[in-house]
């Protein structure tokens, strides 16, 4: 049970709890799970597939793009982890965001990124209890080590090392719709897709 | 006024020092050692000066309506955030887009630039004149090889922004910016008056603007520097082929015309 916590200079007043699991077995059943609304309400996380995640930065410049959309008034979607998901994604179409950027429905195991928004202090505007605190972080934590199986490895901490390892470059230039922009440089790589999550929508 | 709207953007954005850099019609540009989104400690990677960022803000304009206020700098944001990844897409330098916020009118984007000798920012102008004040007959600093080539690659930028299709709008000698010291590689900046033309036209105002700033800025040596612009120019249109070679004799032929009559056309009729 590791996991990170990721802040915005922009925006203190949210902390980001960020676990990257390895090799899940279980990915069908959880996405059923939520697709079917049986898990419980507080069950309530971005699950990203790994494969389309590159770097950390990449991940920042979604909440970025999530956080500012929402002080503007301009979300799309109902829920912020929703929104972020669909932040991560270039498509409009959200339920599309979702099969191509959330839990996939293909393969054995899958390496899973998982998000979940905070407030921080009395700035918890979110009326649903999301509070940030270090207990809060193990309870949730523990959570979904219990729910995601993995053969009890659990989740470890979001960083680019690890991502280098989980990143599948066939898919993001798939995904993210580069063709001919594509390139093997991952610096490169890495600002086109930042340019294309900002941009997206506008 | 001025002071007004700074202190606005300050409150929108409380936790992002400001330092305001320079003016123009339409924003106001920042400096800033905050990046938007990644903490202090993690550095943005592919990016000059990481540390130092740009934030140039397109503050209301309180004689337009609200509304209408709104949209247009929603608008003029996202084409110049957008036109900014696209050169990136090209392979064109110039700042990289960070981080929008197009309702409010920012960008973030990548500072270009060192600083002089004489201390100050290392645009053409102030290289230039840096240059030109060391000069003398029997040591003309301003017209060595470097300076040479450093005019053929803003020359050859300009060529690929019009093969693009893209005209950039504002070409001055204070928005081209030399981004290294050892290599003294250039970059155009401010795109904010930047659009997608194909006409020979636009393409003959950008360059004749970009030679009458030249002249009156570096009335010594504009022509030399004019010269080794327009050859980079021609290069980079003649290595594209065909296409390129047509589309460069329709630019010329067009910039003579401008060069005779000035940069608005005439209103008879």
């Amino acid at each position: 049970m590791t996991y990170s916590t990721l802040t915005l200079p922009q925006f203190p007043h949210y902390r980001i709890f960020a676990s990257l699991y390895k090799n899940v077995k279980n990915h069908r059943q959880i996405r059923d799970g939520i697709r079917s609304g049986s898990i419980s309400a507080d069950f309530d996380f971005a699950f990203l597939n790994a494969a389309n995640v590159l770097s950390l930065e990449q991940i920042y410049s979604a909440l970025f793009r999530c956080f500012v959309d929402k002080a503007n008034g301009k979300m799309k979607a109902n829920t912020i982890h929703t929104e972020l998901i669909s932040d991560m994604s270039t498509v409009k179409n959200i339920m599309e965001a979702l099969t191509k950027f959330g839990i996939p429905s293909k393969g054995d195991t899958v390496d899973l990124v998982v998000l979940k928004v905070l407030y921080s202090g009395d700035e918890d505007d979110s009326g649903d209890g999301n509070s940030f605190s270090p207990d809060a972080l193990k309870k949730i934590s523990g959570q979904l080590d219990s729910a995601i199986e993995n053969d009890g490895a659990g989740g470890c901490c979001l960083t680019d090392t690890e991502l280098e390892s989980t990143a599948d470059l066939h898919k993001i230039r798939k995904n993210y719709k580069l063709s001919d922009l594509f390139s093997e440089d991952r610096d490169r790589l890495n600002r086109l897709l930042i340019g294309t999550i900002q941009l997206k929508g506008l | 006024m001025r002071d007004q709207i700074v202190d606005d953007l300050q409150l929108r954005i409380p936790t992002v020092p400001l330092r305001l850099i320079s003016q123009g019609a339409e924003a106001l540009i920042f400096m800033t050692n905050q990046h938007p989104y990644l903490p202090a400690g993690v550095n943005p990677c592919d990016v000059d000066n990481p540390g130092k960022y740009i934030i140039k803000y397109r503050p209301p304009k309180p004689y337009r309506h609200p509304k209408l206020d709104k949209r247009i700098t929603a608008t003029r944001t996202s084409s110049e955030a957008k036109l900014l990844h696209k050169l990136y897409q090209l392979g064109v330098k110039a700042p990289k887009l960070i981080a929008i916020d197009a309702p409010n009118g920012l960008i973030w984007m990548e500072f270009l630039g060192y600083q002089l000798p004489d201390m100050r920012y290392s645009s053409l102008k102030n290289w230039l004149w840096l240059l030109e004040r060391e000069s003398d007959r029997d040591h003309p600093v301003a017209l060595a090889d470097n300076v040479k080539d450093c005019c053929n690659g803003i020359g050859r930028s300009i060529g690929v922004l019009h093969l693009h299709g893209i005209v950039h709008g504002d070409l001055t000698t204070s928005n081209i910016v030399l981004t290294d010291e050892a290599t003294l590689k250039p970059s155009l900046i401010d795109f904010g008056l930047s659009s997608y033309s194909g006409l020979p036209e636009d393409r003959a105002v950008d360059l004749y603007v970009l030679e009458r700033a030249l002249k009156s800025t570096h009335p010594v040596y504009a022509e030399k520097y004019w010269e080794w612009i327009l050859d980079g120019y021609h290069d980079v249109h003649e290595e594209d082929g065909k296409r390129g070679r047509k589309k460069y004799s329709e630019t010329i032929s067009r910039f003579k015309e401008v060069r005779m009559r000035g940069r608005k056309r005439t209103m008879i009729g």
